[in-house]
């Protein structure tokens, strides 16, 4: 990370472009949370499930009885409001990290990558001081009105850098490379897209959109560090961003990713760009940018008398403390970890899915499966074909069809559930029929092992089929 | 200066690239000579014979109640018979009027309650169409008529019922009647599709231009998932249920479709020829544009094995001897086979088939990556 030197990482910035995502995150959270709401999703996916999908070493994340559930994402909507504007933002932010993180560890088959980020970004987002600008922390004197110090603008560099780069290098898969999957599939499903829709028809243009959408992400956090390639860069984030969200059902994450691809730019640039607008909407003279200390490059702390005057400006953070840098190196080193886990493991990520999750592998698979457990009691010879909706609701059964570990948790709910009946020593297989990137279906799970005595671990998963080939 | 170059660079490109795809488009072959063929030249024509052989089946029937013999009974069976033959093939139709205006129910709900069969008998003199609707879909469509002519005893107890035994005469009533509701709603559900009636073969067929179906993708979204449905359907209630998939293994027979006929694996080949004329568009002697022509478009290896997945199953389920309800008990290992041979068709539907029409699954899913 950019924890280069603390004399650098000292120096502040104006806080204009942090507060601005500030702002931007917690109005998009709001909306968010209203959205999830609204769509009656709490009701969907936290009150009707019988059955949730624990993440490893979570299953001590319990959801709340019926309608408490909907608590948390009343508290996520205020909590974020609050964040927006800059209220209690010191205590707020915890809460919020920890009851969004709270919602998404309920269930593992809601995990989404921009859910992942969220609860990443919000967690820095503790340790970052974004409340010291346009907040009514400020106006009320909670707090003061400061520069930020550098290091706060690169951690969230850093970390939005992070997410492009290894959705890159998670694209480096002959599937994507060579076969253009799954976007072979997807683009053409698309044709009636306005204007390009027609060329999503043409066999090349699969293979064109995969190699630029790893290319743009292997290489955006470049453009977007360089200032001569800055502006363009963001075009082109804008651009990726404005046609996938269109073109498929990916909710916020666009939005999310171009507000949070802004902290590259100049940290005083909302402050220019509302002087042009000013300029441009009232013919007003510009506004000198050095005249306002929240405007302008990188400047070290040495405020003058006439800016102490005018807006009070203190540096209060000229240094990282050592615990924290220690929380910064410790946090994105597990970033960085986490997406190579999957080398780790023997067969493809894709097929088994083991190194799959925080991993900003997105939008990368067309996978599609039927699964059944076939039961066994052998004390009586009675045997049952369980389909897996018995236990789970339709968005559950798409899920956990394909994904190895789901399928044994399940496997182990089914079991749970026949002992209960009075089979104390039933057995529990699995035939799983799986398609992945097109190819044909295939037994994804060994169908002669009893998952019954197959415990979760993170070890490699023994009973999963070798990986189909490229 | 030097962005506004680089925009403009980008804007004449997208443009370039979107006229290409422009002229591109008026060459490319879309999705709507298949969705035509399909709605032409299988879903139209087979409602149409359907309606035509449900009319002869009631006229059978009439046949038979004014002069009870082996021979009309024969006659009326054998014509029940090609009747249950074609609405199961056209079953992989599960959607549109069938499903909106309940033929799927007033034509073929099952299993059959005898009790209420046999109440309405001692109730009523006679049955008029208004009768029938008081009385339920328990009382109408082919299983009711399947009860009647087939019985649970053999020939000679249905002739006996029709001639000598009490109520005679208002068994042959609910017979006629059955048979005439059979033809009209056939009927009825033919018009509802038909150009001449109220088009639904128009709104499908011209999906991109309605807001049932707004874009072609709807249309074939619901073709794939209605052969998913079937695959399903057949896999898991019709064969699965009467092995005793869902009851520890212990074989249920009663669970069989068309228990009085013994037409439940011919149930099965029907419904998977039903589901091969959907997919390939051969329909009788015609032969025109379906799903597997859009699907060869993009992979024809693919296509292929649809076809030769949906054959296996068929295959395999031509095997299964009947009557099922003594197969599942005596030797169910026939039925397993074609229980896995279905398994792996489902997840080519649902898989590499679903995937190369860009088609969606029915399922309620959340937006996400």
């Amino acid at each position: 990370m950019g924890l280069s030197t603390t004399s650098t990482l000292a120096q502040t910035v104006p806080s204009a472009s942090l507060a601005f995502f500030r702002i931007c995150f917690g109005m998009m959270m709001f909306f968010s949370a209203l959205r999830f709401l609204a769509k009656g999703w709490v009701d969907e996916l936290y009150i009707k499930p019988e059955y949730f999908f624990p993440y490893y070493g979570f299953s001590w994340v319990k959801v709340l009885p019926g309608e408490w559930m909907y608590v948390p994402f009343v508290a996520l909507a205020i909590f974020s409001l609050m964040i927006a504007l800059g209220m209690f933002y010191r205590v707020v932010t915890p809460l919020y990290f920890l009851i969004f993180t709270y919602t998404e560890l309920l269930d593992k088959s809601n995990y989404l990558n921009h859910y992942y980020f969220i609860s990443l970004l919000s967690f820095l987002m503790i340790f970052l001081p974004l409340h010291r600008h346009w907040s009514l922390d400020v106006y009320f004197k909670i707090t003061t009105k400061v520069q930020m110090p550098t290091w706060v603008l690169k951690v969230l560099r850093l970390q939005v850098g992070l997410v492009y780069f290894f959705a890159g290098v998670a694209k480096l898969k002959s599937d994507w490379f060579l076969e253009a999957m799954p976007l072979k599939f997807w683009l053409p499903a698309n044709s009636d897209y306005p204007l390009l829709g027609p060329l999503f028809l043409l066999p090349w243009v699969p293979i064109v959109a995969s190699w630029f959408g790893a290319i743009f992400d292997l290489t955006i956090p470049l453009w977007l560090s360089l200032k001569k390639t800055r502006v363009v860069g963001y075009a082109m984030v804008v651009f990726f961003h404005v046609f996938t969200g269109t073109l498929f059902q990916i909710g916020m994450f666009p939005w999310i990713m171009m507000v949070s691809a802004l902290v590259f730019f100049e940290p005083d640039w909302p402050v220019k760009f509302w002087n042009t607008l000013r300029r441009v909407i009232k013919r007003a003279p510009l506004k000198s940018a050095s005249s306002d200390p929240q405007a302008g490059s990188v400047v070290v702390d040495s405020p003058s008398k006439k800016q102490r005057n005018f807006f009070y400006v203190r540096a209060l953070f000229s240094s990282i403390s050592r615990p924290l840098q220690w929380v910064l190196a410790l946090f994105f080193l597990v970033q960085i970890l986490l997406p190579l886990r999957h080398h780790l493991y023997p067969g493809h990520v894709l097929w088994t899915e083991e190194g799959y999750r925080f991993s900003w592998n997105v939008m990368l698979m067309e996978k599609n499966g039927t699964l059944e457990f076939v039961v066994v009691d052998p004390d009586t010879s009675q045997r049952w074909v369980v389909p897996p909706s018995d236990y789970l609701k339709p968005y559950q059964v798409k899920q956990a069809s394909t994904q190895p570990d789901m399928i044994l948790q399940l496997a182990h709910h089914v079991a749970d559930d026949f002992r209960s009946k009075g089979h104390p020593r039933v057995e529990v297989y699995v035939k799983a029929m799986t398609s992945l990137n097109g190819r044909l279906p295939q037994a994804l799970i060994d169908p002669y092992v009893n998952l019954a005595q197959e415990t979760l671990s993170l070890k490699p998963k023994k009973w999963i089929q070798p990986s189909p080939a490229p | 200066m030097d962005d506004m170059k680089i925009y403009q660079k980008i804007f004449y490109s997208l443009s370039t690239l979107a006229m290409m795809g422009a002229c591109q488009n008026a060459s490319t072959p879309d999705a709507r000579p298949s969705l035509s063929g399909l709605t032409n030249n299988v879903i139209l024509a087979t409602y149409d014979d359907l309606a035509d052989e449900s009319q002869t089946l009631a006229d059978t029937l009439t046949a038979l109640c004014s002069a009870p013999s082996q021979e009309t009974l024969d006659a009326a069976q054998e014509k029940w018979s090609d009747v249950r033959s074609l609405l199961k093939k056209v079953e992989v139709v599960s959607f549109g009027p069938y499903k909106d205006s309940d033929y799927d129910a007033k034509l073929d709900f099952w299993p059959v309650r005898t009790n209420n069969i046999e109440e309405a008998i001692l109730q009523y003199d006679s049955f008029s169409s208004s009768t029938l609707v008081l009385l339920g879909v328990s009382v109408r469509g082919l299983p009711t008529l399947e009860y009647l002519i087939f019985g649970e005893t053999g020939d000679a107890d249905v002739l006996a019922s029709l001639t000598s035994q009490d109520r005679a005469a208002a068994r042959c009533a609910l017979i006629v009647a059955v048979g005439s509701d059979v033809a009209e709603n056939t009927e009825a559900l033919y018009q509802e599709w038909a150009a001449t009636g109220d088009n639904f073969a128009g709104v499908f067929s011209g999906a991109g231009t309605n807001d049932l179906y707004p874009t072609q993708q709807s249309a074939m979204t619901e073709a794939v998932n209605q052969m998913a449905f079937l695959v399903e359907l057949v896999k898991d209630t019709k064969l699965g249920k009467p092995l005793g998939y869902r009851s520890g293994g212990t074989p249920q027979p009663s669970q069989a479709e068309s228990l009085f006929s013994s037409n439940s694996v011919q149930d099965m080949v029907d419904n998977l020829e039903g589901l091969k004329s959907f997919y390939t568009g051969s329909y009788g002697e015609i032969s025109g544009s379906s799903i597997y022509h859009v699907v060869a478009q993009k992979d024809a290896y693919i296509a292929g094995v649809a076809v030769d997945y949906i054959d296996d199953a068929i295959a395999a389920v031509k095997d299964i001897p009947e009557p099922y309800t003594d197969t599942v008990v005596n030797q169910p290992a026939t039925a397993e086979l074609a229980y896995e041979k279905l398994s792996l068709l489902k997840a080519l539907v649902s898989g590499p088939i679903s995937g190369l029409l860009g088609v969606t699954p029915y399922f309620n899913d959340n937006d996400g990556d």
